[in-house]
């Protein structure tokens, strides 16, 4: 199995995407280290609508710590299709059918490679989160980092499911179709986006304030915390079925090509 | 190369860029306490380094990036064998040593006892319950700083050592080294705070008889299983203390005596010290039928 990681890290470009990131870690503490100790936090003041005044430099240090997340998030998407897409390409199945390696231990390693970049990409954003909000004084930008950071997990959770539910669907039918199945699915859901906004009562958006939404977090933290223990347990049971699923899935179509 | 020159090659590298990271990261010199929640997780991330050292003299040493056999990175997993028990032995270990500990704990120290403690920590009483499970799935979750020790010290330091020298020699050796590692720490407060006779060579030994205790028994799940992940989950669950009790003891009632100021570490080192003997006990036999 380890060959088959490491041939999936190679295709979605992992070396490259390893320096790039640790590069950009250094980065992230030198600056925020030079922010933190020197003069500079007293330039660029800027007043938010509350009357509070903060730092636009520290500000502009968390921004790559509050995109990170999205950004991990539509890479995984990407790694996914991506791998079988590589896969396919390759004919890695005609060479792998000459090898004592069992149809499970191939999907068996998918699974297993996706859970692997979502646990590094989940261990990065808390990296990033810790470093942007290791000097900042109470105030907005440290609360927005603290709302990033308690719902990390839920997120990640979340890109688990996606990822339970993209496998079965590119094993059954390929990455051009199942390219094809998920593009449809995503236009649809955008075109009723678009027609919400069209049509749609926008009030609701103005109900959502963003304070009220973290002293909410502030006042349900036992909710929270049962979240945090329930959502990586309920998710991997998700994720277990989705690999029992697809293996099914890939023993019938292996039966058929056979 | 010979092991040895590897092992030492691998600890002036971690020493001096974790040296070098606790005190870039704590330039002004603030305490543990002082710093506050951001900047201790920050200081924290110093955690890291001893896996990136790992990396660091495996390329130094072309030594290789093995994920089986002699000399291997242990960084994979495998369940074979009924390996998985550790990573069961691993998620439920720690909360036993906790809650053993703080028993033994309010036994040396009754007058620590404080029904409503868990209130000055911002807890509400029904997350009480859910805290050692919190722990576990948490600890689990963000064991990414654990695995930078663990990758680091059970990956490559302690089978060095185990190679150099007799098995005892090398697990009190080892527990030593790391300690000794979080030296820096323990002079800002980590740990032992700062208010004890001796500061802080008194916490130094401290650390270095803990990290020694809580070594034999990482050293152990990481040698069986042949992976550093069990070890890591271990250390990331202590590192969140999975205690309900945690919620009842104020160390701040605790009587200004020997016993009173030590009872936390106390019952801490005799909780280990039980499961090392457990756990010595079952090595030599597993050494013993190898053997045979």
């Amino acid at each position: 199995m380890g060959g088959l990681l490491y041939k999936d890290f190679l295709s979605i470009n992992g070396k490259k995407l390893v320096t790039v990131l640790s590069v950009f870690t250094v980065l992230l503490v030198i600056i925020r280290l030079i922010v933190a100790f020197s003069d500079t936090s007293a330039f660029w003041l800027v007043e938010n609508s509350e009357g509070e005044v903060m730092s636009f430099l520290d500000y502009l240090v968390s921004m790559p710590a509050q995109m990170l997340p999205i950004m991990f998030i539509s890479f995984i998407a990407m790694w996914i299709s991506n791998v079988i897409k590589n896969d396919e390409k390759s004919q890695i199945h005609a060479y792998l059918s000459a090898t004592p390696l069992s149809k499970r231990t191939y999907i068996a390693e998918k699974y297993v490679f996706i859970g692997i970049c979502i646990y590094s990409a989940l261990s990065i954003c808390v990296i990033w989160c810790i470093i942007s909000m290791a000097f900042l004084a109470d105030g907005a930008v440290l609360d927005i980092l603290m709302l990033i950071s308690s719902f990390l997990i839920e997120l990640f959770s979340l890109a688990l499911i996606g990822a339970s539910i993209e496998f079965p669907v590119f094993i059954a039918f390929g990455k051009e179709k199942g390219q094809m199945i998920k593009t449809g699915i995503l236009e649809v859901l955008a075109w009723f986006a678009a027609g919400y906004l069209f049509f749609g009562n926008l009030d609701v958006f103005e109900i959502i304030d963003f304070n009220r939404i973290i002293e909410w977090a502030k006042i349900h933290s036992f909710a929270l915390m049962f979240m945090a223990v329930i959502s990586p347990l309920i998710t991997l049971c998700i994720y277990y079925i989705s690999y029992r699923i697809s293996v099914c899935i890939y023993e019938r179509k292996e039966r058929d090509y056979e | 190369m010979s092991d040895k020159k590897r092992l030492l090659i691998y600890l002036g590298l971690t020493f001096t860029i974790s040296y070098a990271w606790f005190f870039i990261a704590n330039p002004d010199g603030s305490t543990w306490e002082g710093m506050g929640n951001m900047r201790q997780s920050f200081v924290a991330l110093g955690m890291v380094i001893p896996v990136i050292c790992h990396v660091l003299t495996r390329v130094i040493t072309k030594e290789g990036f093995k994920f089986s056999g002699e000399d291997n990175s242990y960084f994979g997993i495998s369940f074979a064998d009924k390996k998985w028990i550790f990573f069961i032995v691993a998620c439920l270990v720690p909360w036993l040593v906790y809650e053993t500990a703080n028993v033994i704990s309010l036994a040396l120290a009754p007058s620590t006892f404080d029904s409503e403690y868990y209130l000055t920590l911002d807890i509400e009483k029904r997350m009480l319950i859910l805290m050692p499970v919190y722990a576990i799935v948490t600890g689990m979750v963000g064991s990414f700083a654990a695995f930078g020790e663990e990758g680091g010290w059970r990956g490559y330091m302690m089978p060095k050592l185990l190679k150099i020298m007799k098995r005892p020699a090398a697990l009190i050796t080892g527990g030593i080294i790391w300690g000794l590692w979080h030296a820096p720490l323990t002079c800002i407060g980590h740990n032992f705070g700062t208010d004890y006779p001796g500061f802080p060579y008194v916490g130094i030994v401290k650390m270095c008889i803990f990290c020694t205790l809580m070594g034999i028994m990482l050293t152990y799940v990481t040698e069986m299983s042949g992976s550093v992940w069990p070890a890591a989950f271990m250390h990331a669950i202590s590192n969140s203390s999975p205690s309900i009790l945690q919620g009842f003891i104020n160390s701040d009632l605790a009587s200004d005596t020997f016993l009173g100021r030590n009872a936390g570490f106390i019952g801490m080192a005799l909780a280990l010290l039980a499961v090392d003997i457990f756990v010595m006990v079952k090595w030599n036999h597993y050494e013993k039928n190898r053997a045979a």
